[in-house]
């Protein structure tokens, strides 16, 4: 089961002309949201993205049949002011990875259609150039800052 | 001949070793000189009284310069719709606070998140978002004028950032906690990245530090 909770890997979906048919070419891991009050309406998710392929990769846009809408942020302190930057698409070059993590890059997912308590699972579609598109189980869980140092 | 040359020969090049060996130390030393030290704080032991403010807590019930009082309180402005940073931030409180009960000796100390986002969170919202984190924490709101009259003094600014076509918008808001004295004397700035431990034993410093200059 902890496997199943921390490691995903996606399904790919078919279309992939442009891109190794290779389903390694990208690895999802530690994907989870961030469980919110109960009468706040966006949550935070937060996975570790890894462009295993010798292409770089641009990530478009990403979706979930459970949210409304869902954002890609980066926060930033500017002069001890935090910000948050909206992200168009975001590039993977070629053997990197992406980290969307507590203070920096994180998805912003706007008013859930049910209940997101800690232990709720949910679905996001991350689509990649080329036409992909990848599901990925994600987890609600609490903040937890220690574990989240550790990535 | 030979032997003279050879001094000499070794002379020329022990000075450009020394010369090369000063240039690379000199400008190793420029390149520090110019990293700026990272500021984690500023520690104001002379600062003056806030001004009396009014608010209202999480509770519905008023909140002014006497709540801070006889207290060391911790305070962060944010908003309930930050879906990031402030987490975070309440989520350091968390472990201050858990911090600071533990010895039994840091019993006066109180947390508050102020919000910047009057629209939004209204009351109720904040007394959902407080008892989340820790029902002994403070939530304070209020209207704009009202938040101002204690964001002014501290020098927090907010402003709105981002507006969608759905209405959403995202608030850009100082991402420092600040601390107050008993006496109601902001005493420091604390900025990030914030790390309990480091927070808490900070405190104790300027608990200490502050202590002593009062008993002297």
């Amino acid at each position: 089961m902890r496997l199943f909770f921390y490691s995903f890997i996606m399904m790919l979906l078919p279309g992939s002309a442009q891109l190794s048919t290779d389903t390694s070419i990208i690895e999802v891991t530690n994907a989870w949201i961030s469980e919110s009050p109960p009468s706040v309406r966006v949550n935070a998710a937060y996975m570790l993205i890894k462009n295993t392929s010798d292409q770089d990769i641009v990530l478009n846009k990403v979706e979930s049949p459970d949210f409304e809408r869902v954002e890609m942020h980066r926060s930033k302190i500017r002069e001890d002011t935090a910000h948050m930057e909206l992200q168009g698409q975001l590039e993977i070059t070629a053997n990197s990875q992406l980290h969307f993590k507590p203070g920096d890059y994180h998805l912003m997912l706007f008013n859930p259609a049910r209940s997101m308590r800690v232990g709720a699972m949910s679905t996001l579609i991350l689509y990649l150039s080329g036409g992909r598109q990848i599901e990925v189980d994600v987890i609600v869980k609490k903040l937890n800052l220690e574990q989240s140092h550790k990535h | 001949m030979t032997i003279k040359n050879t001094a000499v020969t070794m002379t020329i090049i022990l000075s450009l070793i020394t010369l090369g060996l000063g240039i690379g130390i000199y400008t190793s030393r420029q390149k520090e000189a110019q990293i700026p030290p990272k500021v984690q704080g500023m520690l104001w032991p002379a600062s003056k009284k806030l001004l009396p403010f009014s608010m209202v807590d999480h509770r519905g019930e008023s909140f002014n310069l006497q709540k801070l009082e006889g207290q060391w309180s911790f305070m962060f402005f944010g908003y309930t719709n930050c879906p990031d940073i402030c987490p975070i931030t309440m989520t350091v409180f968390k472990q201050i606070y858990s911090k600071l009960q533990e010895g039994q000796q840091h019993t006066d100390v109180q947390m508050i998140f102020v919000s910047v986002d009057p629209e939004r969170d209204t009351t109720e919202r904040l007394q959902d978002y407080i008892s989340y984190f820790n029902k002994e924490f403070v939530g304070l709101g209020g209207s704009i004028e009202q938040i101002q009259s204690l964001s002014g003094q501290l020098g927090i600014t907010f402003f709105h950032e981002q507006a969608t076509v759905t209405g959403d918008y995202l608030v850009a808001h100082n991402s420092s906690i600040i601390l107050i004295d008993p006496h109601g004397h902001m005493v420091a700035l604390l900025s990030t990245p914030h790390q309990a431990e480091d927070i808490f034993t900070r405190f104790e410093k300027i608990r200490t530090f502050l202590n002593k200059q009062t008993n002297s």
